[in-house]
């Protein structure tokens, strides 16, 4: 149990979930509590257009990625504040067409795409230096925003028109939230995959909702979940010789079915 | 006759094109307690979003005689409500204009946020999640809200829509007092109470008429068409309007 600890790889394996669920964390609890669960995963899939676009251009993936995740967050926002189409309908478009996008970026690159099942599934065995520079550059940035900006980004997601009224800058927070929350999946997109990625901001905030419904616990207990998941997960892969990202939702999974149980049975 | 202090010029105004109002003009005097009624989609909320600032008007201008301070409680919608958020943080988001970016609410806000709510016997849900109060405690919360920060105008939409009859009775006596240095503008159905409360009458149905006072009669039941709710029973004082034929 204790002998893995002692990779290099196990290592930053520990690091990264550690630092994913800080930033999952936060951000997923924005966007359960806000209800924008599927333009996240929108914003997720779109980005893949810029893994692709990473592998044709011979740049790192992430960074595209970040690129094309941040413009069809705004992309889709704009589009539907337009009024003449739907959200949900702009978000299906940009998923699908960053998909695409991505499909023929790496059927164009010349070669085998060395860890795309990676960017896909997710193999937090895989992550290099540079991803965890990424991933604590996001995490301190969404850290020291909530902590700082707690009390405007609370009160713009629960009422924007009130917040208008109280003169808050709603737009800004919007687009910087959404910025965000693109930035925290792309970073953490190693950890589970374009596929799966979506569980780390949804299934521990999910979590936490049952047990507290205040904003600030949702956003720590989320974290202490997340943890706790993608150890047991990484553990779980580790034994069982089964993939890391896939083990983690697992493991998320089996929490939030626990959690529900015992509340269940409490009210009897 | 008090000053105006807020001046609605030609206001024209709706949602993706479509015009709800048309060519409105209404002043809102100091300490004035304006009601607006109208029958449904007639253009009563629309009038207050863009008074608040809260709708661009596609044509006219809402001129503010001084720097106001404004407190809104708009139509509550039940399925909206399901954040996250404690009682206390939705009332202490009416003192966010006041507070600087990075700055925390302070004791005297906390103070003030449980002296109102004793006032609406909302106290012993302090810390109770938002999304499981009654329409009627939301709607108490929301009023709160609006209150907290003391207003220049509190701008109310359909305030009773939750409230049972006895906090009705309990909510105009607050805002009878909260009037004498608050502007009120208050958009009801119930004309009943409205006439007996408010300084002057204001009936919206697309275009607006005018009416000093507060006495609803035929004449304006009758050009706009105003559905009247008369309540002739209970403690509240009222008065019984004369029946109006529909207009077809």
């Amino acid at each position: 149990m204790i002998e893995i600890l002692s990779y290099t790889f196990f290592q930053k394996a520990i690091l990264t979930a550690f630092l994913a669920s800080i930033s999952c964390g936060i951000i997923g609890s924005y966007v359960v509590s806000k209800r924008i669960v599927f333009i996240s995963d929108g914003i997720t899939h779109a980005s893949f257009g810029g893994i692709g676009l990473g592998y044709f251009l011979g740049l790192n993936p992430i960074m595209t990625a970040m690129i094309f995740g941040i413009l069809s967050a705004f992309g889709i926002r704009f589009i539907s504040s337009k009024g003449n189409i739907r959200e949900d309908s702009t978000i299906g478009i940009f998923l699908a067409l960053g998909m695409a996008v991505g499909i023929i970026f790496i059927y164009l690159t010349p070669g085998y795409a060395p860890d795309l099942s990676s960017y896909l599934f997710g193999n937090i065995l895989t992550v290099t230096s540079n991803d965890i520079v990424f991933s604590s550059v996001i995490t301190l940035i969404s850290s020291a925003g909530i902590i700082l900006f707690y009390k405007e980004i609370l009160f713009v997601a629960f009422d924007e028109q009130y917040a208008k009224i109280m003169k808050l800058k709603v737009e800004f927070i919007n687009y910087s939230m959404i910025a965000l929350v693109a930035l925290v999946v792309v970073v953490n997109i190693r950890i589970a995959g374009v596929i799966l990625i979506i569980s780390l901001l949804t299934i521990p905030q999910t979590t936490a909702l049952l047990i507290s419904k205040r904003f600030n616990m949702i956003i720590i207990l989320s974290i202490i979940i997340g943890l706790i998941s993608s150890i047991a997960g990484l553990y779980l892969s580790f034994y069982l010789n089964i993939p890391s990202g896939a083990s983690i939702v697992f493991s998320e999974a089996m929490i939030f079915m626990t959690v529900k149980l015992v509340y269940l049975s409490k009210r009897g | 006759m008090n000053e105006p202090l807020i001046d609605i010029k030609n206001i024209s105004a709706g949602y993706n094109g479509s015009k709800i109002i048309e060519n409105i003009n209404l002043t809102v005097f100091e300490n004035d307690f304006l009601g607006i009624i109208g029958p449904n989609g007639g253009g009563k909320s629309t009038l207050l979003k863009v008074i608040i600032g809260l709708l661009k008007p596609d044509k006219g201008e809402v001129i503010l005689k001084r720097k106001l301070k404004f407190g809104y409680l708009p139509q509550i919608n039940l399925n909206d409500i399901r954040f996250p958020i404690t009682v206390k943080n939705v009332i202490l988001s009416g003192l966010a204009a006041e507070k600087k970016i990075f700055q925390r609410f302070n004791k005297n806000d906390h103070k003030k946020a449980y002296e109102i709510m004793e006032e609406f016997g909302l106290a012993e849900y302090s810390n109770s999640p938002f999304g499981e109060l009654s329409g009627g405690q939301i709607q108490r919360t929301f009023l709160s809200r609006a209150i907290i920060s003391d207003p220049d105008v509190l701008f109310l939409d359909e305030p009773t829509a939750f409230t049972d009859k006895g906090f009705s009775k309990n909510l105009y006596k607050i805002l009878l007092e909260k009037n004498k240095n608050t502007t009120i503008v208050m958009v009801s159905h119930d004309t009943g109470v409205i006439s007996s409360y408010v300084k002057n009458i204001a009936c919206i149905n697309r275009t607006l008429h005018y009416h000093s006072g507060n006495e609803i009669t035929t004449e304006i039941l009758d050009k706009y068409v105003c559905p009247v709710e008369i309540i002739t029973h209970g403690t509240l004082p009222h008065r019984v309007l004369m029946m109006h034929k529909d207009k077809k």
